[in-house]
Parts: structure tokens; C-alpha cells; sequence
């Protein structure tokens, strides 16, 4: 029984059905299943995607409604985890943007979509975002990553304004400053000193679990 | 604006502020994605390895009909007001039906203008039927006029992107929105053009949309000493089929102002248009978008992997040559700008070179435009010089010389694809090549012996390949 309701959780993610995916959920309580083995479920399909995304077997389109159907689920297993004080460990909030002055949003999104798959709580602040936007939205959300996107050459140095805007309010050690985008190198990182620097949204990905040491 | 929708802007963009509310994850996921897969399966539409330059006609009708139905189905969507902007199959005709056949682009001596080229058709004029120069990416300071110089020096080349992106001006960086980035356009178009009379070519058409913002482009809009009616300025189709007033603003300046227009298929393969099937599709209902918003006068196409920033990898060719060609089939629109804008390795290098002989044999074989003279993805500091876009025409003028079939064009690019794919596939190709300063003499502005040797080396393979380039 409760084999085949987490491969219903399961199914639910790959087939990327919010509404089937919310329903199962909600089964696996009923059920008495442990919710953290339901979540477990949930990440396996999830990863699963995450390598048919890079095998260009699923699209982005079909990872953000994956996404959507595991926020749903998630929603019904959160708060049963917090009552079971069992590994009831908040998502760590990220906060990301694309920044000021840039309007491209396609790899921005990829990241956050990867990211919240990941686990993390994501807060997508959009594009053409202000460092002081950043710092006011990651001091709120108690943020532990701010991920800044730019697309162009022209973009690109309010990535260190961010940084610069960080340090002047003294709170630089308060956040870890991931950037990215088209124009944006491994050397600019180290220049305007980020912390770290993703090729794509799988790097990135990979680039913040190493760098807040989660598994 | 003087063709395609002719005047119905008005109406089309007012659109925007009646049709189908739809918030932008709602028509990422919901709206524009399952219509593409519906459309892709429905007219049966698969890529398969080896499939570069297109040689069946009955697939590229496929791919029209789709791009086709999936725009009149899904609308493009206007992000300032969260509302689709629909047209009717009627509306589409009659705007394709106004096309013109040619355009002209620049001014006076330099002026060119550029027929629409079927397929294999090297009797209607000289192939390539034009080139396009590009710089792009962040340029020194101390290399502007160089570099600039460098293409301007290249008989071969008939238009040219002057992209290359201003990033201090007195110290201070160069911000969208800031008075810096007007200023830094202002500095940028006066010099280019300076340069142009220099170069004895005061009347070259000029694509080079740099800035962020609309006020900085405008600050540059002089007839005495700024951008002229010749040149060519871009507006965003957003991927994917996006818009917003932002754009329309630019659209409309520039059209009141007497520019012309470019525009872009951008489909970003691997994220939100799929695969290559899909993404090839959606680049169909992108050019078509332009056609029915913008009036562009030139169009091009410039899909990339969406993982591995590329505009010459096996997928990216694939999308380029089939949407643009399937396009091209179906309307007489003169001025489409064919694969490989701008090159994944850095311009010293022998990838550099293959990336753009790839694109511009499908792209002469096709009747499009070719393109080179930027490398290391556009984003390396002065990855541009003028030999890249010396080389697109040669290889292309080959291609009309040889007068290669598609099938021929088809088994050409697929015995170069191995000389830099695999470092598509590794991620590791913008790592390869060095820049400007280390392909060209600082005082002469020509390009170094080594520089040349490689150039001359892929050319000599190319011949051994069967190509006759000189």
C-alpha cells in the first residue's frame, strides 16, 4: 500500500500533475506514511528530471510545472513534518534576480526552477532588480544565497555593485553571492568577489549545496 | 513603416491592452509549451542526429505550418500588460502577401540592396547574398578604433554590427539607465561613423543596437552626426514569444525616425523551447511575430543551446537552417541572416574558424545572409576582428562556386561538426582562443602571420574536404 502511494508522489512529478501530485500527498498522510520517506519520493523523481533535463529529454517548461506539482505536494507534507519534529529543517531561502537594468529572465529562471527543485526556498525577485532590492529582500527572508543574474556586457557591473552594496552596509558576510549570466565569467566572479560563479543552472545548483555544505 | 502589416501596428499593439489575460508562468507552461508539443507531433516534425542543413522540402512545409498555427494559436504575449496579442490566419496572409522582395540597407555608395534567394539558387545574383559583420561583447578602450577598423578594412563585408559595448566612460562604469550610457552611445555611433568615413564607407549600414535603454539609443538618433536612416536598429521578440512596450516604443521610434528594424529567431534549445524539433517550430512563430509587430527589415536567426551558450552547435545549426528555411520557403522576405552569429571559441583559433565555415555553408546553400567576426560567445573582452566575417563570405562564395546542393551542404557541415562539437558537449570551447590583441598587429590592424597561418589551414582543409575556397 504504501509502496504504491509514493510511486503515485512519484509519478505525479514526472508526469508533472499538480493536481495528482497534491492528491497523493494528501493520500500518503491518510495512509500514515512517514511524510520525510514522501518527500523522498518527491527529490527521487525530481533528480530524475534534473538528468532527463540534461539529456534534453524534458524541457523547462515541463521542470517548472514539476516544480509547481512539488510546492503542492510539499504544502500537505511540510506542515507534517514540523508536527513530527522529524528532520522538520526549514528550506533555506535563496533570494534571485536578474539585475538592474536587464530584462532577460530565461537562464534566471532555469536557476531558480533548479533550485527550488533542489529543495531550497526560492524567492524570485524577477528581473531589472536593484542591489538594494536584493539586500531588503535576503535581509526579510532571513536569506542564506543571493543568486544575481546579468545577460550583458553593460548589466554585468551591477553584479559588483551588489557586492559593493553588501560590504558598504557591513552585511557582505551575511550572504553567499552566486552569479551568472551570459556575459558572466569565472575571472568577473573572482574580480567583483562573488563567492561563486555557475555555468549553467545545474552548476549553480551544485554550487550552492556545496557552498552551504547541504547534501 | 513601410512593409508587411504596414500601418496595422496601431491596432496590433492596442491588443495588447484587450486580449486573453494570461500571466507569464500561465503561458509558459500552460499555453504556449503543450500547444508546440501538440504542433511538433501533429505535423510529425523530429530531429535526428545528422540533420544540419535541411534537404527535405516536405519537413520544412511541416515546420511552417506549425510555427504558423502555434502563433495564430498562442498569440505573442505583451509582458507589460499580461495580455496575448492574437492575430487571424487573414491578418497573417495579407501581411506576408505584403512583403516586399528586396531592401536596402545603408546609405549612398554604400547602400545594399538584398533580394530574397531561394534555395540553391546561384544564378539570381553573387552568394552570398550578403554578409554580415559582427562585433560583439565587451571591447578595451585602447581597441575600439582597432577593431572597429579591422572590419571596416573587409571589402567582402556588406553590413556591419557595431556591438562592441563601451564599458567606462572617464573611469565611471556604463549603466543602463545611468546619463553614462548615453553618453556612451552618443560616443559610440559618432565614432563608428567617423571611422566609416575614414574607411571611405560613410554609408555602410550600421546594426549596432548597444544600449539597454530606449533614452540612450534615442540621445543617438541625429541625422547630422548620429545614427542614420540606413542603419538598423534591434527590437526584442523575448523568448519565448514575448514582448512588451519597451520594445513597441523602440519599434516605433525608430520607424518614425526612418531606421530600419532587426529582429531575431531566438529560440533557447534545451529550456523553454524544447528540443530541436520544438525550438525549430517556435523559431517559425518568432519571424512571423516580427513580420506581424515590428516591420523588421532585416531579419535573422540566432537560437542557442540553452545550457551551453552556442549558436553553432549541431542543435543550434539544426534550428537556424530548418526554421529559417522553412521561413524563407514559404514568403519572400529579402534579408534573413543565416546560422552562427557569433562563434563559441575565442577568434585565434581553429574552432573559431570551423563554427563559422559550418554556418555559412547552410546559410549560402539556403539563399540567407552569412555572418562572422565575433568569438568566445560574446561575452570575452575584444573576441572580434574582421577576418572571421572575411571568412564567412569566402566560404560562402565557395559554396556558390561548387554550387552545393543541400544534400551536398548537409555532408560538408557534417564533416566539420566533429572538429568542435565535442567541446560543445564538454562545455569547454569558450576556453580556446586567444583575443584581438593576439590575432592582429596593434599598428598595422592586420592580422598576425599566426593568425593567418590558421586561418589559411582550415582553408586548406576545407578544400581537401572538397570546398573550393581561395
Amino acid at each position: 500500500m504504501a509502496d504504491t502511494i509514493l510511486a503515485k508522489l512519484k509519478q505525479s512529478i514526472l508526469d508533472f500533475d499538480e493536481d495528482a501530485a497534491l492528491e497523493a500527498a494528501e493520500e500518503s498522510i491518510e495512509a500514515g506514511i512517514d511524510p520525510v520517506a514522501a518527500v523522498g519520493a518527491l527529490a527521487e523523481a525530481l533528480n530524475e528530471l534534473g538528468i532527463a533535463f540534461e539529456k534534453m529529454e524534458v524541457f523547462l517548461p515541463e521542470i517548472m510545472l514539476a516544480s509547481d506539482a512539488f510546492k503542492n505536494a510539499l504544502s500537505v507534507l511540510e506542515p507534517e513534518i514540523k508536527k513530527k519534529n522529524a528532520e522538520g529543517k526549514k528550506a533555506i531561502p535563496i533570494v534571485i534576480g536578474t539585475v538592474q537594468g536587464d530584462i532577460h529572465q530565461v537562464g534566471k529562471d532555469m536557476v531558480a526552477t533548479f533550485l527550488a527543485t533542489a529543495g531550497f526556498e526560492v524567492y524570485d525577485l524577477g528581473v531589472d532588480v536593484a542591489p538594494s532590492r536584493f539586500l531588503e529582500e535576503a535581509k526579510r527572508l532571513d536569506a542564506k544565497i543571493i543568486a544575481a543574474a546579468a545577460l550583458m556586457s553593460t548589466t554585468r557591473p551591477v553584479q559588483k555593485d551588489l557586492i559593493d552594496f553588501l560590504e558598504a552596509k557591513g552585511v557582505r558576510d551575511k550572504y553567499i553571492v552566486l552569479v551568472g549570466g551570459g556575459v558572466v565569467t569565472q575571472d568577473w566572479a573572482e574580480q567583483i568577489r562573488a563567492d561563486g560563479y555557475g555555468q549553467d543552472a545545474i552548476a549553480a545548483v551544485e554550487l550552492a549545496k556545496k557552498l552551504l555544505h547541504v547534501a | 513603416m513601410s512593409h508587411g502589416t504596414k500601418g496595422k501596428f496601431i491596432e496590433y499593439w492596442g491588443r495588447g491592452e484587450t486580449g486573453p489575460i494570461t500571466f507569464q508562468k500561465e503561458f509558459d507552461t500552460k499555453v504556449y509549451w503543450p500547444r508546440l508539443k501538440e504542433l511538433t507531433k501533429k505535423y510529425g516534425i523530429e530531429y535526428a542526429p545528422g540533420k544540419v542543413v535541411p534537404t527535405d522540402d516536405d519537413e520544412l512545409d511541416a515546420i511552417w505550418e506549425a510555427g504558423k498555427e502555434l502563433l495564430l494559436d498562442v498569440g505573442i504575449l505583451n509582458v507589460s500588460t499580461e495580455r496575448r496579442i492574437l492575430f487571424t490566419e487573414e491578418e497573417l496572409e495579407a501581411a506576408l502577401d505584403n512583403l516586399p522582395n528586396t531592401v536596402t540597407l545603408g546609405e549612398g555608395q554604400d547602400a545594399i540592396t538584398i533580394p530574397h534567394r531561394g534555395f540553391e539558387d546561384y544564378d539570381s545574383g553573387p552568394t552570398p547574398v550578403g554578409t554580415m559583420g559582427r562585433i560583439l561583447g565587451p571591447i578595451s578602450d585602447d581597441l575600439y578604433d582597432k577593431i572597429a577598423l579591422s572590419y571596416l578594412q573587409e571589402p567582402l563585408i556588406d553590413y556591419i554590427h557595431f556591438q562592441g559595448v563601451k564599458t567606462e566612460i572617464n573611469g565611471i562604469p556604463v549603466k543602463p539607465g545611468s546619463p553614462f550610457e548615453m553618453m556612451a552611445e552618443q560616443q559610440h555611433v559618432s565614432v563608428i561613423n567617423d571611422l566609416k568615413r575614414r574607411s571611405g564607407r560613410p554609408g555602410l549600414p550600421d546594426g549596432g543596437s548597444t544600449p539597454v535603454n530606449l533614452q540612450a539609443e534615442m540621445a543617438a538618433a541625429n541625422p547630422l552626426w548620429g545614427v542614420k536612416k540606413g542603419d538598423v536598429r534591434h527590437v526584442y521578440i523575448m523568448p519565448q514569444l514575448k514582448t512588451d512596450y519597451d520594445q513597441m516604443s523602440r519599434a516605433y521610434f525608430w520607424h518614425s525616425y526612418g531606421a530600419n528594424i532587426w529582429g531575431i529567431l531566438q529560440a533557447y534549445i534545451g529550456g523553454a523551447a524544447g528540443g530541436p524539433a520544438t525550438a525549430a517550430v517556435n523559431g517559425v512563430a518568432d519571424l512571423l511575430a516580427y513580420v506581424m509587430l515590428y516591420e523588421p527589415t532585416l531579419l535573422g536567426t540566432w537560437p542557442t543551446d540553452a545550457l551551453y551558450f552556442s549558436n553553432s552547435s549541431k542543435y543550434a545549426l539544426y534550428v537556424a537552417n530548418y526554421g529559417g528555411a522553412a521561413f524563407s520557403k514559404h514568403t519572400h522576405f529579402p534579408a534573413l541572416v543565416g546560422a552562427s552569429w557569433q562563434q563559441t571559441a575565442g577568434i585565434n583559433s581553429e574552432e573559431y574558424f570551423w563554427e563559422t565555415a559550418a554556418g555559412a555553408i547552410g546559410s549560402a546553400t539556403l539563399g540567407f545572409l552569412v555572418s562572422g567576426g565575433t568569438g568566445h560567445q560574446s561575452s570575452g573582452l575584444d573576441q572580434a576582428g574582421g577576418l572571421g566575417a572575411r571568412f564567412a563570405t569566402e566560404v560562402g562564395k565557395a559554396v556558390g562556386k561548387a554550387r552545393l546542393t543541400r544534400v551536398q551542404a548537409n555532408e560538408l557541415v557534417n564533416k566539420i561538426l566533429p572538429k568542435y562539437q565535442p567541446l560543445i558537449d564538454n562545455r569547454t570551447l569558450h576556453t580556446i582562443g586567444g583575443d584581438f590583441r593576439t590575432a592582429y598587429d596593434l599598428k598595422t590592424i592586420q592580422p598576425k602571420p599566426e593568425y593567418l597561418a590558421i586561418y589559411n589551414k582550415v582553408k586548406a582543409e576545407l578544400r581537401d574536404l572538397g570546398l573550393p575556397i581561395t
